[in-house]
């Protein structure tokens, strides 16, 4: 089953930067393309305002070029792509040159091709070009395989991008054989001192165009160019690394370059693929396209699609670049295991299977819990909780889904009816944007964000902190934490024109009125509205006026929303029901089972829990027996391992925010064996348990199969993947949870718990994906230097923090965006493996957030107690 | 452990390690190597000795860049130490009055090369040199060898600097440069080494190639770097690393240098800072 269509692999597989390709919306305007010219006396039609080289692209007529691109302006730069035009003097460059009515154009004159062989020289004497010109490279290529991997390239056999280069292309396109002028080889250190991509100046070509898309079409202007003259160079300015410059290692940098200048550290040597896929990023609810490059059978490198529904070309460092790790990492456990005595070991499925199956058969709803993790495709959503109801038959299932939606199902049930859309963010007017920070997270929201202003849209961020979005925002409204709700309640009223006093919002919130008045005055005068809740402003346990706030706002015409999420099939997990209290279509059940809640709370004892694609336990829960149903083990004793399928290993389909039902491709390909494992698709698992415990109705062949059952089960859920966004429709009447639960207690500091780290299934991606863990929020508390002086703890030092019912010490860091009698604690999204922080466990638990504290130094008693034990000796 | 006097990139991915081993620096001969190892749980990689200093007990190797413990050995500063220098290892370079030596030398073997030119003109032998790399800026170490030969002849791809092209031209070369030799010997990648021993076969003249294949504990025991000279399988630690280049089995030999290709790549597939290189 093939979910996307296969794509064809273009000649020389540029398949994201070369401007050959395309984007649907000029497909689209091509048949409004209404001007007429001729180009090597050719009549072509063109649309108006397009540059003569993409009106040659558009008809299919290919002009040389190094340095345009269909996203970014034009530059000049390589000066390959000069033509003839009548009546124009000299030699113009197609790609600065707009195309006009009537003009007669000359793509491929004897002089022109000269001038191209002489520039092409020119670009080639400052780069390692030895192999292009070598009449022995073919032998090369069959007998010397290993030179690849070496740290420097020196020639096209030892370069990532060798048989993917652009500049490969030109040279054969253009038909050089010889340099005539010697080389120069600028000896530069290569730059490997960051995460996820290397950099190799020497042999870049000062295109240009990795610094135009991280200035236009990223707004993050981290590169730039460097020196000048002979020694330009490109980088983050003062030689910052990119990590301190504020990169978002987005990538988009790397899919632009023509050569291999700049290259994927996991994949670069892997060289060019058998072919690309098109899937859907599995890491968060944005649902992102993704081309996924495959190489002998295995995923090998991820790239943007082009897709002009959702990111259009755009990735966030997770769907870039965190998926081959995450597929092939050496801890991946690809093996069913039993514990038998005191060993675990290797068995075959049919003996897990029955193991299971024999302790699954017979228990009471309330001896057994199944968990099952939000980022599982809808197929294995579905069928988990069939597999509950009608093999267990009890409700007896839960999903840490539900800390992903804050404030209860109920809520998030409308939250969901709200006209959500991710493109209509760049068609904004006006842009409220609550707490979020897309710098790791959310990073498409951002460049839609970033699209708008470009077209003129005026973004109010309301962030107690700095984001990412500080640099560009007009209006930064920096209330205290928790008083986000007031200013947009604030604002919904006046924009609803309710009889309102600012001065009241003015001052709770610690903001000027006329400030206020603006802000509401801009928004006002705009048409579409875009507000984006970022989950920290969702997580508070008081949200009552927020969500109010949103729900008048959605009253408002042209309001779009992004109610923010962690997690990536959640919208699944709700609408198929993996909760007791609501079945498939989100239909309200009797509930007859116990929940997460109830374990964690001791409440109730189950005799089995199963889990799948979870583990939001510190250590072992106390119970008989525990399967694990995942892509890798959990962090304590378990005792069965039934191994799954990841995302690039079956077929599936999972749920974007918007609602769009969107495929998952099997690209890994290998046979099953020792090596690559016995890997199967969490449905299928499912599927042949229930068969075990007598289940009839359980049996599928394929996803497809349970798709077109999900169809009939659950309201509006479509038969094939369909990528059409649905506002969530459910009958369910779910009370909305309690959402206001204010501070209360009496400490002098207010602690926020912010979730962070890059959870996929169980695990945090940063444990296995090593660039992410040196971009993870390390955890601790957060907090304004000048509370650190006062408190007279250094950064990185010790702090107690206290509440009348609990007291925790860990260390605490400065960060200069904290306001001041504030504390931010970040609170991983995924538990698994974190033995080392249970010391924290009481403030995980706690019911609110934000939660009053009292802080000390905890570094005093510890030197007091050094100094003790060194009187005594 | 054995401390490292120097590691510098001398040209792009080939670099000098200059390390304290008395031990090794005493006995040492042309054509020995020596099994380094990066950091204790490193692999061993053998390396070919370039130059020692047997007064102040220092051995120089060239290596190349090309994969996880190369890459671990290039991030070495000097002062640092390694737990793993074991040699002389193999059997040195056959030293003998010949006549006229040719020898050639290309990538890391520019570096190996240069002790059995200087210990073959000690013996009385007229020494040519053969200096190949793709580009110029890939050539070191040409005063050295001016300083042993007779004349130091240069050849890249490119054309950079002295002859263009390979060295499949050699015989032409010969021509040009009016010399007759009675013996050649070849240090470089296998590449090199094999179209070398191609020319040389029609010419009729001995020629000695320094092999290079994947190896463990280069005392003869693992047999990983077992390759077929005149139909005998012979190990390359304690029968060579010397041999003549017209009895292998070339194409044998390569396959069974990319056995570990997937095993090589694998380590590199990491994401984070510095993490390969």
């Amino acid at each position: 089953m093939k979910y996307a269509v296969l794509m064809p692999l273009p000649a020389t597989l540029l398949s994201l930067n070369h401007e050959a390709i395309v984007t649907q919306k000029e497909i689209r305007t091509k048949n409004t393309a209404t001007l007429k010219m001729e180009i090597d006396h050719r009549e072509v039609f063109f649309p108006e305002g397009k540059t003569v080289l993409r009106a040659a692209e558009l008809n299919n007529i290919y002009i040389p070029s190094l340095c345009s691109h269909k996203d970014l302006s034009p530059f000049g730069g390589c000066r390959m792509c000069i033509v003839e035009i009548e009546g124009m003097r000299g030699y113009p460059l197609s790609c600065s040159t707009i195309a006009q009515e009537g003009m007669k154009v000359l793509t491929d004159t004897a002089t022109l091709r000269d001038m191209r062989r002489e520039i092409l020289q020119l670009i080639l004497s400052e780069h390692p070009s030895s192999c292009l010109v070598c009449s022995e490279a073919q032998e090369c290529r069959q007998y010397q395989y290993t030179i690849r991997k070496t740290g420097v390239t020196t020639g096209c056999r030892y370069c990532p991008n060798d048989g993917q280069c652009e500049l490969q292309t030109v040279v054969e396109k253009v038909g050089l054989t010889e340099i005539d002028y010697p080389v120069y080889y600028r000896g530069y250190e290569a730059e490997h001192d960051d995460p996820f991509f290397d950099r190799d100046y020497n042999i870049c070509i000062l295109c240009g165009r990795c610094v135009r898309m991280c200035q236009e079409v990223r707004g993050t202007a981290i590169l730039a160019f460097k020196y000048r003259g002979p020694k330009v160079q490109i980088g983050p300015a003062f030689g910052n690394s990119h990590v301190e410059a504020g990169c978002e290692f987005c990538g988009a940098c790397v899919s632009v370059c023509p050569t291999g200048a700049l290259a994927d550290k996991s994949s670069k040597w892997d060289g060019k693929p058998d072919g690309i896929e098109v899937s859907t990023c599995p890491f968060c609810a944005l649902g992102c396209r993704i081309n996924i490059h495959h190489k002998g059978g295995r995923l090998s490198k991820v790239y943007p699609n082009l897709d002009p529904e959702i990111n259009d070309g755009q990735l966030c460092v997770r769907g870039r670049f965190s998926m081959p790790e995450t597929t092939h990492h050496h801890e991946r456990a690809r093996k069913p295991m039993l514990r038998r005595g005191k060993y675990f070991r290797e068995v075959s499925w049919e003996e897990a299977q029955d193991d299971v199956a024999g302790r699954l058969k017979g228990l009471k709803p309330e001896e057994f819990l199944m968990l099952v993790s939000g980022d599982l495709t809808n197929e294995g959503l579905y069928t988990a909780q069939k597999f509950v109801r009608t093999c267990m038959g009890s409700d007896s299932i839960d999903s840490t889904a539900r800390l992903s939606l804050p404030g209860g199902l109920g809520l998030w049930t409308k939250l969901l009816e709200l006209p959500i859309s991710i493109k209509g963010i760049a068609d904004a007017d006006s842009i409220i944007e609550v707490g979020l920070d897309s710098r790791f997270y959310y990073s498409v929201i951002g460049v839609e964000i970033r699209r708008a202003l470009h077209k003129g849209a005026k973004l109010v961020t309301i962030d107690p902190r700095d984001s990412n979005l500080a640099h560009y925002t007009d209006f930064s409204l920096k209330p205290l934490p928790g008083q986000e709700g007031i200013i947009l309640d604030a604002f919904a009223q006046v924009l609803n024109k309710n009889r309102y006093d600012l001065k009241e919002t003015a001052k709770e919130a610690y903001i000027e009125e006329e400030l206020l008045k603006r802000v509401i005055d801009e928004i006002a005068s705009g048409e579409q509205l875009a507000v984006i809740i970022g989950p920290i402003a969702l997580g508070y346990s008081s949200k009552t006026v927020l969500v109010d706030a949103i729900f008048k706002l959605a009253k408002r015409k042209n309001t779009i929303f992004m109610p923010l999420y962690n997690g990536s099939n959640i919208r699944g997990a709700l609408e198929l029901g993996v909760f007791g209290e609501i079945l498939p279509g989100v239909v309200a059940s009797k509930n007859n089972g116990i929940s997460l809640a109830d374990v964690i709370e001791k409440r109730k004892k189950p005799k089995v829990i199963y889990l799948v694609g979870e583990s939001p336990f510190f250590e072992r829960p106390d119970c008989e027996y525990i399967i694990s149903q995942d892509i890798y083990y959990p962090p304590f004793e378990i005792d069965a391992f039934l191994p799954a399928a990841s995302f690039a290993e079956a077929d599936g389909t999972i749920t974007n925010i918007e609602g769009r039902v969107q495929g998952l491709v099997k690209v890994e390909s290998l046979p099953e064996s020792a090596v690559t494992g016995f890997v199967r698709p969490d449905w299928q698992i499912f599927s042949e348990l229930s068969q075990r415990l007598g289940c009839k109705d359980m049996r599928y062949e394929s996803a497809d199969a349970v798709l077109k059952e999900i169809h009939q089960n659950a309201l509006d859920f479509p038969e094939r993947p369909d990528r059409k966004p649905r506002t969530l429709v459910h009958q369910s009447n779910l009370a909305m949870g309690n959402t206001d639960t204010p501070a209360t207690g009496k400490g002098k500091y207010l602690l926020i718990a912010e979730p962070a780290g890059f959870r996929h299934r169980n695990m945090d991606l940063s444990h296995v994906v090593e660039g992410l863990s040196e971009l993870a929020i390390e955890e601790g508390f957060r907090f304004n230097p000048d509370d650190l002086k006062k408190l007279g703890v250094e950064s990185g030092g010790l702090v107690t923090i206290s509440t009348t019912e609990m007291e925790v010490t860990s260390s605490a860091k400065a960060d200069i965006d904290c306001p001041t009698g504030v504390i931010y604690f970040y609170v991983p999204t995924s538990f698994g493996g974190l033995a080392h922080r249970k010391g924290l466990e009481s403030l995980y638990s706690l019911q609110e957030n934000p939660v009053r504290v009292s802080v000390r130094s905890a570094t005093d008693k510890i030197k007091k107690k050094t100094r003790k034990k060194k009187d005594g000796k | 452990m054995y401390r490292v006097i120097e590691r510098r990139m001398i040209v792009p991915n080939l670099h000098e390690l200059i390390v304290e081993a008395p031990e090794v620096a005493r006995s040492i001969q042309p054509g020995n190597f020596v099994i380094v190892r990066p950091d204790e749980d490193g692999e061993r990689v053998p390396l070919s000795a370039a130059d020692w200093d047997r007064e102040s007990g220092t051995v120089t190797t060239i290596f190349m860049q090309v994969g996880a413990s190369t890459a671990k050995l290039a991030r070495l500063r000097p002062g640092n130490e390694i737990p793993t220098y074991a040699g002389p290892l193999g059997r040195e370079t056959e030293i003998n009055k010949f006549g006229t030596v040719l020898c050639i030398g290309g990538c890391y073997g520019i570096g190996s090369i240069y002790p059995i030119a200087r210990e073959l003109k000690h013996a009385g032998n007229r020494i040519y040199t053969i200096l190949e790399a793709r580009s110029s800026y890939l050539l070191y170490w040409q005063d050295r060898f001016k300083a042993v030969s007779e004349r130091v002849i240069e050849i890249t791809r490119d054309g950079t600097t002295g002859y263009k092209g390979h060295l499949t031209r050699l015989s032409e070369l010969l021509t040009l440069e009016k010399i007759n030799p009675d013996r050649i010997i070849v240090n470089g990648c296998t590449f090199q080494m094999m179209r070398v021993s191609e020319v040389t076969r029609h010419l009729g003249v001995k020629t000695m190639v320094n092999m290079n294949p994947i190896m463990i504990d280069g005392t003869g025991m693992c047999g990983v770097c077992r390759l077929t000279v005149s139909g005998k399988t012979k190990f390359a630690c304690v029968d060579g690393p010397d041999f003549d280049g017209h009895e292998i089995d070339w194409k044998e030999f390569l396959n069974r240098r990319r056995t570990y290709n997937p095993e090589e790549v694998h380590p590199l597939r990491k994401s984070g800072c510095a993490s390969h290189f």
